[in-house]
């Protein structure tokens, strides 16, 4: 039995590499969102899948009623609105915060986030039409490629595209623009910065807007993928912090590869071994490279 | 010298914590809380007996949270997650399960035993618990009559993961193969044996509640030691996963937990009554004024635990061992300078906080006239619920906790009130406002009042109070 | 051997490319009071946190009381007779002076969780001697009137105070402290020095870090001066002031 069964799982892998791989995109995105804010204020920002989540929700609501010209904007742009939300609770109280009220603003911006889209657009998974796609009697219908043994949807090729546009283009911000250099120079010394004449709260505020963009970007890519949903973002967050961790946090290479790895893994062993428990496989696997892996990091840091 | 002014506020503004000598007021509320709770079914109504019941269940899960967060300084995303385990061990042990559908007590003993193997497996690697882990999962499949596939590939990635990380050189043949033997051999004599003894439906609830005690115990102290290795952001996501696990397997393994289309009902009651020395029970029947009903004696079992872990964790607090924790929140370097094994306590204050919420548990699960438990009632937001507790409650106060559940516990039953009127608001229907309501009250407390509505208010009046008291001496210079 | 309580073997430590402190040899003997001395960056402070165990040595050995220490947690250390402060001085903040005092008591008081739970007879007995043993290190420093005041109410110089307070309660046999007088007035300077004095005179040993040159050379007996992470010389505090290398490495020049 067992034989049979692996020849039926082996041939189902390249469809899971695919689906995999278009999951630790998003990953990735998020991770490098978590960077962002680390870099800048040293925070792990909790509320980091609810930008996702919110730019998914919006761009379904507004794909099935209007063009994506307006709903791409519109999702990134709620998104960023949330994204300064929680830069100003962070910011607010920053002089004599503690970790453990940071840790507990972000938890509350992210629950008060979840529970909004819940209250506005229901519990329910909300379908999202393709970018682009074929209208097949009334309904769009995204287009497939056969690659390899394995259907690869439209929509996943946007997906990744976008996420390369997105890394490429961060990249060249941080290395090539005063902006991108401030925020840097924010993150390596603030006093520094600030006898420099950076304006350090407007650079955390940025920080927190961009990595906010980044993820409503990345949610609404990939709303016709997944369905959106209101609790979708507590995964996708702790799959990004898995990958932000295990790439090192603050490094945005690192993050995207250990993203994208993440999701290939969580799909693999998912869909091979344990079905019933394929949600769960990602916070198995988080918790391992916690413990296995910070140790490192942290000692690192107390080093410097 | 700079640092000197940022640290040295004067002394004549700040306010002397209260000396030895008052201890009459270190005993009051304890008589104003054995006062109200013998007394207070004299004056509630049957709704409102039914909010005090959970009010309970839910103070003893901030008090333990809060000796673990607001003590230790350790914070827990995940501590719904013992509050189901104690929940669902009783559950699982006590209710009669419907006729044809007896489930036998394997499924405990596999619940057991898969529990222990995967947290070895999810440790810290070693030669050992590779070879348990392997050998329990082996056992797992052969109990469930499953192919040995899912054994043997998980037992590969254990495999691949510790050569990864370059731990194969430190695997001692000879015990892993010792042990993997003695363990397949356990587990299959524990199949043999649990198959009598832990039948569905046939334990009674003191054994369901010492039974979740100790899985928690055992749960706790494998997740704990690994864990609290963490600090911070990393200790709290760790907990938010662990928390996440816990939930995703109550709502997947159906054959035991119900899944999350039944959950467990049929949950017997706890008949209080019938285990307390007759003087006691007139004692009892004299406060409450007559013949108490099956709920009140619920209530009466609810609050005694509630005392009783008041009692202890205020004991705790004041003694060697919670100077130790509350060292531990301030500085571990200076705790373990002066002896404090920081390690050592993080476990404890984990691992006790983590029974108690177990308990909570069995008190939910056994709860009078509902007897019903559902995997959403220890997910993620039933964490961070508690959270919302210990922090509106204020962090290090146990008084506190006891005053958060309570406004949290209310709350959430006037907005459930709210909801069920159908109200909206510009063309939206209100449901679900719990999260919001409950993320706003964290964010607000957190920036305003970080020391939490107990201790935010009583630092006002005794502030007012010293002011007044000042400017009434100057009034008499004048 | 059994004269000396502390000693350093080749002890190093690496910060990634850095080496903090460099093979340094040392000996710190009972009843002595010793002190380290070297320019900012020298690995002083590096140093003491090795010597309890806060980091590890990259690679040497360190022993206390005649036995290796360099795999011990901080809290082990602590248990084999040394307390320590630190330089930017490390209270317990949310507790009351005396509390933070009584964490102090530590190491030589045995009652456990259960214990203090239930209150049984071990902890009022042990609670009592801790208290008394408190109030004890407290009149010592001069704190006893401040006793329940919040630990981050006091001023800074009186926060080193009780930090020495809470180091003493432990019982130790060696106090090791880093930069005791950095951030006390010329008065305080003074006071500490004769409350160095006392604690010298109890027969505890004394290793201290600091800065405060006429301080240092005023109460200690010996001195190690470190610069770069190596030690350059040892001896008196009239020897060391002598010492050409000693000299050079505090003027900056270049030594022969």
């Amino acid at each position: 039995m067992s034989v049979g069964l692996s020849v039926d799982l082996l041939a189902q892998v390249p469809q899971l590499v695919i689906s995999g791989f278009t999951r630790g995109c998003i990953y990735a995105i998020v991770a490098v969102g978590f960077s962002i804010i680390y870099n800048s204020t040293q925070v792990i920002n909790f509320a980091q899948g609810e930008f996702v989540m919110i730019g998914a929700v919006v761009a379904a609501v507004l794909l099935s009623k209007t063009s994506l010209l307006v709903a791409f904007p519109t999702a990134v742009a709620a998104g960023c609105l949330a994204g300064a939300v929680v830069a100003l609770f962070v910011l607010l109280p920053l002089k004599r915060a503690s970790v453990v009220s940071l840790i507990i603003i972000t938890i509350g911006t992210s629950i008060m986030f979840r529970g909004l889209a819940q209250l506005l657009w229901g519990e329910a998974a909300i379908p999202a039409p393709p970018f682009t796609g074929v209208v097949v009697q009334g309904y769009v219908e995204d287009r497939e490629f056969h690659f390899l043994g394995a259907y690869i949807r439209a929509q996943e090729l946007w997906v990744m595209g976008v996420t390369a546009l997105l890394v490429v283009g961060m990249h060249i911000f941080f290395r090539r623009t005063i902006l991108g250099q401030a925020m840097r120079a924010c993150a390596i010394n603030q006093l520094g910065a600030r006898i420099v004449g950076i304006n350090v709260r407007r650079m955390i505020m940025a920080s927190f807007v961009m990595a906010a963009g980044l993820g409503a970007v990345a949610g609404v890519v990939v709303s016709p993928v997944f369905y959106a949903k209101c609790n979708m973002g507590t995964a996708l967050g702790l799959g990004g912090f898995c990958a932000a961790v295990l790439g090192g946090l603050g490094n945005f290479a690192g993050g995207v590869a250990a993203g994208i790895i993440l999701g290939i893994v969580e799909s693999l062993t998912g869909g091979l071994l344990w079905s019933d428990y394929k949600d769960a496989v990602a916070f198995v696997i988080l918790l391992v490279i916690l413990l296995l892996r910070p140790e490192g990091v942290l000692r690192r840091r107390a080093e410097a | 010298m700079k640092d000197s002014e940022r640290r040295g506020t004067h002394t004549e503004k700040a306010i002397p914590v209260r000396k030895k000598n008052l201890q009459l007021l270190n005993i009051l509320p304890f008589a104003v809380f054995l006062a109200c709770y013998a007394f207070a079914p004299r004056v509630v109504n049957d709704a409102q007996l039914t909010t005090i019941i959970y009010i309970g269940i839910y103070a003893l899960l901030a008090v333990g949270l809060n000796l673990l967060m607001g003590y230790a300084g350790q914070v827990s995303l995940g501590h719904a997650a013992f509050f189901g385990v104690g929940a669902y061990t009783s559950g699982i042990l006590t209710a009669k399960p419907i006729a044809n559908e007896v489930i036998p007590g394997v499924s405990a003993g596999v619940g057991v035993i898969s529990a222990v193997a995967a947290l070895l497996l999810l440790t810290k690697p070693s030669g050992w618990k590779l070879a348990v882990g392997i050998s329990l999962l082996v056992a797992l499949g052969w109990l469930h009559n499953l192919p040995n596939l899912i054994p043997v590939l998980c037992a590969a990635c254990a495999v691949a993961v510790m050569g990864i990380f370059g731990l194969m050189a430190k695997l001692q043949w000879m015990r892993t193969c010792l042990s993997g033997v003695v363990l397949t051999l356990v587990a299959n004599l524990s199949k043999w044996f649990l198959k009598g003894t832990l039948e569905r439906g046939s334990a009674s609830p003191w054994t369901g509640l010492l039974v979740g005690v100790f899985l928690t115990a055992v749960i706790s102290y494998l997740i704990g030691s690994q864990v609290l290795r963490l600090k911070g952001h990393y200790l709290a996501m760790a907990t938010l996963a662990f928390g996440i696990i816990v939930e995703i397997v109550f709502r997947q393994w159906t054959s035991v937990t119900g899944g999350s289309s039944d959950g467990i009902f049929n949950i017997p009651s706890i008949q209080f009554f019938s285990y307390i020395p007759g003087f006691l029970r007139r004692l009892y029947e004299a406060a409450a004024g007559g013949s108490v009903d099956l709920r009140t004696q619920y209530y009466y079992l609810v609050w005694a635990f509630v005392f009783i872990a008041i009692v202890l964790a205020v004991n705790i607090v004041r003694s060697r061992v919670g100077r130790a924790f509350r060292a531990v929140h301030s500085s571990e370097q200076a705790a373990a300078s002066l002896g404090v094994d920081t390690a050592r306590y993080k476990v404890q204050v984990f691992v006790l906080s983590a029974c108690m919420a177990s308990v909570a548990g069995t008190l939910h699960a056994h709860n009078a006239g509902i007897g019903y438990i559902h995997p959403s009632e220890f997910g993620f937001i039933v964490s961070v619920e508690l959270v919302v507790m210990v922090v509106l409650g204020g962090m290090a106060s146990v008084w506190g906790s006891l005053f958060g559940a309570a406004a949290i516990q209310t709350l959430k039953d006037r907005l459930l009130d709210l909801e069920k009127t159908n109200p909206e608001f510009w063309g939206l229907k209100l449901q679900g406002l719990d999260p919001i309501v409950f993320g706003a009250v964290l964010i607000v407390v957190m920036i305003v009042l970080p020391q939490g509505l107990v201790r935010g208010f009583s630092d006002g009046v005794a502030l007012l109070w010293r002011s007044a008291r000042r400017s009434g001496r100057q009034q008499g210079v004048n | 051997m059994s004269d000396v309580l502390v000693e350093t073997r080749s002890v190093t430590r690496k910060f990634g490319g850095l080496v903090a402190v460099d093979q340094v040899d040392f000996q710190v003997r009972r009843g002595q009071t010793k002190a380290l001395i070297g320019p900012n960056g020298a690995g002083k402070t590096t140093l003491l946190n090795l010597l309890s165990g806060l980091l590890p040595a990259s690679s040497g050995d360190i022993l206390i009381r005649g036995r290796s220490v360099v795999r011990c947690a901080a809290h082990e250390i602590a248990g084999l007779g040394l307390a320590r402060t630190f330089q930017n001085v490390q209270l317990f903040e949310n507790m009351t002076v005396k509390e933070n005092v009584m964490v102090g008591c530590h190491p030589w008081s045995r009652q456990g969780i259960a214990s203090g739970a239930l209150r049984w007879i071990g902890h009022w007995r042990e609670e009592k001697l801790i208290e008394e043993e408190a109030e004890r290190q407290l009149d010592f420093v001069g704190l006893s009137d401040l006793a329940d005041f919040p630990a981050h109410s006091l001023p800074f110089g009186k926060q080193r105070m009780l930090e020495i307070a809470r180091a003493l309660a432990s019982r130790p046999q060696v106090l090791l402290l880093d930069e005791p007088a950095s951030g006390l007035s010329t008065r305080e300077t003074s006071e500490l020095a004769s409350l160095l004095r006392q604690i010298s005179a109890r027969g505890i040993t004394i290793l201290l870090v600091d800065h405060d040159m006429q301080f240092v050379m005023d109460i200690s007996d010996e001195v190690v001066v470190l610069d770069q992470g190596k030690k350059i010389a040892e001896g008196t505090p009239d020897e060391v002031q002598s010492n050409p290398r000693v000299i050079a490495a505090y003027l900056g020049v270049e030594a022969k």
